[in-house]
């Protein structure tokens, strides 16, 4: 660590007092503005704190306040946060409103943790304003978005609104409520600009990677324009972020509009399992009427901010329980032959990979995606739904004649069987790597692509699921291995992170010597900013170089809020700059100071004294 | 323990200790009539799925989020008495918001609303799930089963309806033999057990369920049938905003606004101005059916209710806006977010209120619910005038719990508590009535804050102004907290000596929420053993959807030992047998939909 290096963590380190903006009855159009709630309209509601009062901008769960302008008249490069006021999971379980200045092609979702609802009495420091449960409603809450140069920039506010039934009537469109209290700038000297732009510019830092798996976006917020996707990729722009992984489909399903397989729009139903796939299927079929190819929007967007984009593929993702999870398993139930089967002969939920035409099927898929689209990478996703072969004719056969034994009369982890078994995938492998290869350079592209296996936590496990992630690396067959987590199956346990260097040995082993680089993901999905840096301090130290984060699209998904991290919480602020090494080891020396953000406590909100905290 | 216990103890938990081997309903595709059932998911019809299990196979009756399916009804063809349950496949977060069936006997008038946990996530999904539902007559009866759904938007498109996703894979039923039949008669009809309180705050189940129907309104006190519960407490009022057409207080319908800020504030006006357009009164239909069922039924006023900060429907603090002479002012002079019982204006209101419910309906009592939003009078100008003339000092420069003040502070309410007594006996005497309604006190649970709030609950009950004491739980401010229940008899013992030697009851509301069976068997008899005369429950209607831990009557095995909770030797003969399980049984599933259910990963 030298004497220069600042935190840059949100707006920590920068010298100017903040300024703070609160008179949103400035905003244009005034005719979007009403001192009363109404339907279509923003509402204004006054507020004080110690520090500073205001109006704030509020709108409600079935509002659909229209886009709204905030006039900045500012110059210079400022640090931009927002003071929200929180809402609770009785307003919505969506906490999310939408910014953007003035030349953004796409909005940031803002997220703000709803409350849990449940105090913990006795284990708040007595000097710090409370802030859960019925407390969260008497502080403002501080959000970090970015730091940007604001000259002759304004500030452009929407409010999420999710179509969910068709027309105007109430309940055809969920909102997510928002009260925005206050913008926070803090301006940059010139010093600290020439610091910030150095810093971007530095691409040693880059060594994070994002994956997205699309389904939550398209399932979520119903998205129906170009727009609405970029939004999905706008949070790492000026991050740490060096790529993303954006899922073309699993199975026979895709999520780009594909010549060999189905789509979204083939799994339409009378009658959905789940709410959001009904929701998915209309975006699809909406931006697809629209003549919009999500796929193509979103690698265009990725590269315009400087990112790679990997195409990748969920290699279990060939069926699932129609009761849950509606039609997916159009080629399951055509190809029984293609099953995988159980040792007694039974059929297994999976297609196997030991067959040929299961391989020849999933590397058309690939030829067809490097084909239309200018990806820098493919990746298998083996962390999902293994087995990915079992005891298949092919196998068994193919054993006795080596070995002269039935492998189904063996342990089932009987070392000779497991090798043969993963000898199967390796060679899946291999044909992989010279079909990306040739389908690369028949398009013309000047570069080899990159190939990545996402895989399970366990070394014993990918044996075991036939996944030789050695052989793999050893033959460059692939270019990034990601382990996913030490969760038995990736199942969301407790256990569904990394807890010990010693968890990571193998995989550092398997890489060491070779080209491939090793980019552990970061499980749990959420946790504090000290927590993302003490796990991302340990995991550099233990030999992964890259750090990859599984579902790290905006969120908290609504669905389903375990999920997602692009939310602008302080714990993304954490995440956003994980790839300066230098920077959290200087934070770990300091003895880990505070990374939370401030919290305002207020005064009165809408003449109401907020001192007064009871429930019902 | 008696013998009578022993025998209580044999059949208490659901259908435990029957002698018979149950007999399983699984073909679910029998259900008619047969255009409400189909081989694929389709809107307005249940569909149904083939499914084995370690121990049968069958037909399960299938729905999701959005297809309002109709009535179904299976064929019984059974006589005598059954102990029926119904299997389940869990249902997980991702598919609904909430996770509740409905079910009904041909002969029962309302249906009984079945919740389960949504467990149907990786593990959960490779079991089916047996809820107790109950145990009657089935001669001459068949079972309908319903799917649970809420309007919240107009016309016939999907999203219009939220509904609750719903798989019943099986009917359980165990057939009594004469001697168990005439020891269940014999256990209902022994009233001593009968002490259990159940409590409803009418909003909830409006905003989730947006009833429109007498039937909807019967739903939320089915549960109580037949079990150890004696009194439901039924909200009518908060601050003056009624959950009953009144002519002194403003009804529930008149918070109607363009924008709301919860959307199930508006499903509330939805329901109230629904009933209101067809002339039902869904505090009458609750007062008869209560009756119907056995139960005495009080009327609460929640004291504190006269308005909400912001995130909640402004509408309720109408009376509060328009009456900023009557808010509580704190030692500063500024106002505090309350109206003050200090005012006889305040107190004309509420008690005016109380009248016109008494006068209205027949209620057994009403009920002051000073558990919520304390403070309920402060340092308003009539109390520190009259304190600075009785004591020579200003109040606002004494200590917050200097003990002169307090105690004067008390009489104040203790005085508005006199006249709640007479006018509403007075009212009950002009109706006519001939037993006088009781009066129960809904308290917080830590003995300081009422002092510090002015609720001399000892006065109270010496006086006979009173006949029910509820201490509400030990947290602070009865906030949600880790706090929110009762640790020990010495949290207890402070309001034990506050009734003693009076003719008030204690009853102890029993906190949180959600226990298990087992937390709540040891609850109650810690309570009873402390001195606790009865029990209460608090949000004890079915599980809230917006806010999933409040409600009890959810049929979960929690409920089954909860509905049983006034049989203290029951109880105590569990826990000298070493508290065996309580949890319900659990069927491996083999195969859902031709789908092998052993493999188990995430997407």
């Amino acid at each position: 660590m030298t004497a220069e290096l600042v935190d840059l963590f949100a707006d920590h380190g920068l010298a100017a007092n903040p300024s703070y903006i609160a008179d949103f009855d400035r905003c244009q159009p005034a005719e979007a503005i009403s001192k009363h709630r109404e339907p279509w309209h923003w509402t204004m509601m006054p507020f004080s704190t110690d520090d500073f009062s205001g109006v704030m901008l509020a709108a409600g769960p079935e509002s659909v306040a229209p886009q709204i302008t905030y006039p900045l008249d500012l110059q210079g490069w400022h640090a931009i946060s927002f003071g929200i006021h929180p809402t609770s999971h009785t307003e919505s379980d969506i906490a999310q409103f939408l910014v953007k200045l003035t030349t953004d092609k796409a909005f940031s979702i803002l997220t703000w943790q709803l409350p849990s609802g449940h105090l913990s009495l006795g284990q708040q420091r007595s000097d710090a304003p409370r802030t859960d449960g019925h407390y969260k409603r008497t502080i403002l809450e501080e959000i970090y978005w970015k730091t940007a140069d604001l000259t002759d920039q304004q500030i452009v506010f929407r409010q999420l609104a999710i179509r969910i039934g068709p027309g105007d009537r109430l309940g055809a469109i969920r909102c997510g409520p928002i009260r925005i209290a206050c913008i926070k700038l803090v301006p940059l000297s010139d010093r600290e600009v020439e610091r910030l732009q150095a810093d971007r510019d530095d691409v040693d830092n880059r060594r994070v990677y994002a994956f997205n798996d699309i389904g939550g976006m398209l399932q979520d917020y119903r998205p129906t324009t170009a727009e609405e996707i970029c939004r999905h990729i706008e949070p790492y722009r000026d991050s740490d972020f060096s790529r993303i992984y954006w899922e073309m489909g699993g199975g026979d399903v895709m999520s780009y509009p594909t010549d060999i397989a189905h789509t979204m729009g083939d799994l339409a139903a009378p009658d959905y399992p789940r709410t959001y796939d009904r929701l998915n299927i209309e975006s699809w079929n909406s931006l697809r009427e629209q003549g919009i190819d999500q796929y193509q929007v979103a690698l265009e967007y990725a590269h315009e901010i400087g990112l790679e984009f990997h195409a990748c593929y969920r290699a279990g993702a060939w069926t699932y329980p129609t009761v849950m999870f509606g039609r997916r398993h159009g080629f399951y139930r055509a190809h029984a032959e293609l099953q995988c089967v159980s040792k007694d002969g039974e059929s297994i939920p999976r297609i196997s990979y030991a067959h040929r035409e299961t391989q020849d099927f999933v590397l058309s898929l690939f030829r067809e995606v490097v084909t239309k689209y200018d990806v820098d990478g493919v990746c298998m996703m083996y962390n999902r739904r293994p087995p990915y072969l079992c005891y298949e004719a092919p196998l068994v056969e193919g054993f006795r004649e080596a070995h002269g034994e039935d492998p189904r009369e063996l342990a089932d982890d009987d070392p000779r069987w497991l090798q043969f078994r993963a000898a199967a995938l390796t060679d899946f492998m291999r044909r992989l790597r010279a079909e990306v290869d040739a389908a690369a350079s028949n398009a013309g592209r000047d570069k080899r692509l990159n190939i990545t296996a996402f895989v399970l936590g366990r070394e014993a496990d990918n044996f075991l699921y036939g996944m030789d992630v050695a052989t793999w690396a050893e033959e460059g067959l692939i270019d990034t291995l990601v382990p996913y987590s030490p969760a038995p199956l990736a199942m969301p346990t407790a256990s569904d992170t990394w807890s010990d260097p010693s968890e990571i040995e193998p995989f550092v082993a398997a890489v060491r010597d070779t080209p491939c680089r090793l980019a552990v993901n970061l499980m749990p999905y959420h946790m504090s900013p000290a927590q993302y840096r003490r796990m991302a301090a340990m995991l550099y130290q233990a030999g992964s170089e890259d750090l990859f984060c599984w579902s790290s699209g905006s969120g908290p998904n609504i669905h389903s809020p375990r999920v997602g991290r692009a939310n602008y919480w302080p714990s993304w602020t954490a995440l956003r700059r994980l790839g300066h090494y230098d920077e959290i080891r200087s934070w770990i020396d300091a003895g880990e100071p505070n990374l939370e953000p401030p919290v305002i406590p207020l005064r009165t909100l809408d003449d109401w004294n907020m001192d007064y905290v009871a429930p019902g | 323990m008696t013998p009578g216990g022993e025998r209580r103890y044999g059949e208490s938990s659901a259908d435990r200790g029957l002698a018979a081997d149950p007999i399983y309903l699984t073909d679910l595709a029998r259900c008619e009539p047969p255009s409400a059932v189909g081989r694929d998911a389709q809107l307005g019809r249940w569909h149904t799925v083939p499914y084995e299990s370690e121990e049968f196979a069958g037909e399960m009756l299938a729905a999701g989020p959005e297809t309002v399916a109709p009535e179904a009804t299976y064929p019984l063809r059974l006589s005598g008495w059954h102990a029926i349950s119904i299997g389940i496949h869990p249902t997980s977060q991702s598919e609904g918001d909430f996770h509740q069936a409905l079910l009904k006997l041909s002969g029962d008038r309302a249906y009984t609303t079945l919740t389960w946990p949504p467990t149907g996530g990786h593990f959960g999904r490779t079991h089916l799930h047996e809820i107790y539902w109950k145990t009657a007559d089935l001669t001459g009866q068949r079972i309908t089963f319903r799917q649970l759904a809420i309007r919240v938007s107009p016309g016939p498109e999907p999203g219009a309806h939220r509904c609750g996703p719903v798989r019943i894979a099986y009917i359980k039923l165990i057939p009594l033999n004469e001697q168990e039949v005439a020891t269940l008669l014999a256990d209902r009809h022994d009233s001593a057990t009968r002490r259990l309180f159940a409590y409803n705050d009418v909003r909830g189940w409006m905003q989730d369920y947006r009833p429109t129907t007498e039937e909807e309104v019967r739903r939320q006190l089915e549960p109580y049938r037949d079990t150890d519960f004696t009194r439901v407490y039924w909200e009518a009022a908060l601050g003056d905003v009624t959950q009953y057409p009144s002519d002194v207080g403003r009804n529930t319908g008149m918070t109607r606004v363009d924008d709301y800020a919860r959307v199930y504030d508006r499903l509330k006006v939805e329901s109230w101005e629904s009933f209101d357009r067809q002339g039902i009164d869904p505090f009458r239909v609750a007062v008869d059916y209560a009756h119907v069922l056995g139960l005495e039924f009080h009327a609460c006023y929640r004291a504190g209710g006269w308005g909400y900060p912001v995130g909640i429907n402004r509408r309720y603090d109408r009376f509060y806006r328009e009456h900023p002479e009557l808010r509580c002012k704190d030692r500063n002079g500024q106002d505090v977010p309350r109206v003050s019982y200090a005012f006889p204006k305040t107190q004309d209101l509420v008690v005016g209120i109380l009248r016109e419910v008494v006068t209205k309906y027949p209620v057994d009592g009403v009920c002051m619910e000073f558990n919520r939003r304390p403070p309920y009078l402060w340092y308003e100008h009539p109390l520190v005038e009259k304190f600075t003339e009785l004591h020579g000092d200003d109040p606002r420069e004494l200590p917050d719990d200097e003990p002169r003040w307090l105690a004067y502070r008390a009489t104040v309410l203790t005085e508005f508590m006199r006249r709640l007594r007479d006018e509403v006996e007075e009212a009950a005497q002009a109706g006519g009535r001939p037993k006088r309604p009781g009066i129960t006190a809904l308290v917080l649970g830590v003995p300081e804050e009422n002092r510090r709030y002015g609720l001399d609950v000892q006065t109270w009950a010496r006086e006979g102004l009173i006949d029910t004491l509820i201490p509400y739980s030990g947290a602070p401010l009865a906030l949600p907290s880790a706090e929110d229940t009762w640790e020990g008899p010495e949290q207890i013992a402070p309001f034990v000596a506050a009734v003693q030697g009076t003719q008030c009851r204690l009853v102890m509301n029993v906190m949180p929420y959600q226990m298990s069976p087992e937390a709540y068997r040891r609850m109650a008899a810690m309570l009873y053993d402390a001195g606790a005369e009865d029990l209460f429950f608090w949000g004890s209607g079915a599980v809230n959807i917006h806010s999933p831990r409040v409600g009890r009557a959810d049929f979960w095995p929690a409920w089954n030992a909860l509905r049983r909770l006034g049989h203290r030797e029951e109880i105590e003969a569990w826990m000298r047998a070493g508290e065996p399980t309580l949890d319900a049984p659990h069927i491996a599933l083999r195969t859902l939909d031709g789908w092998n259910m052993r493999f188990v990963a995430p997407g």
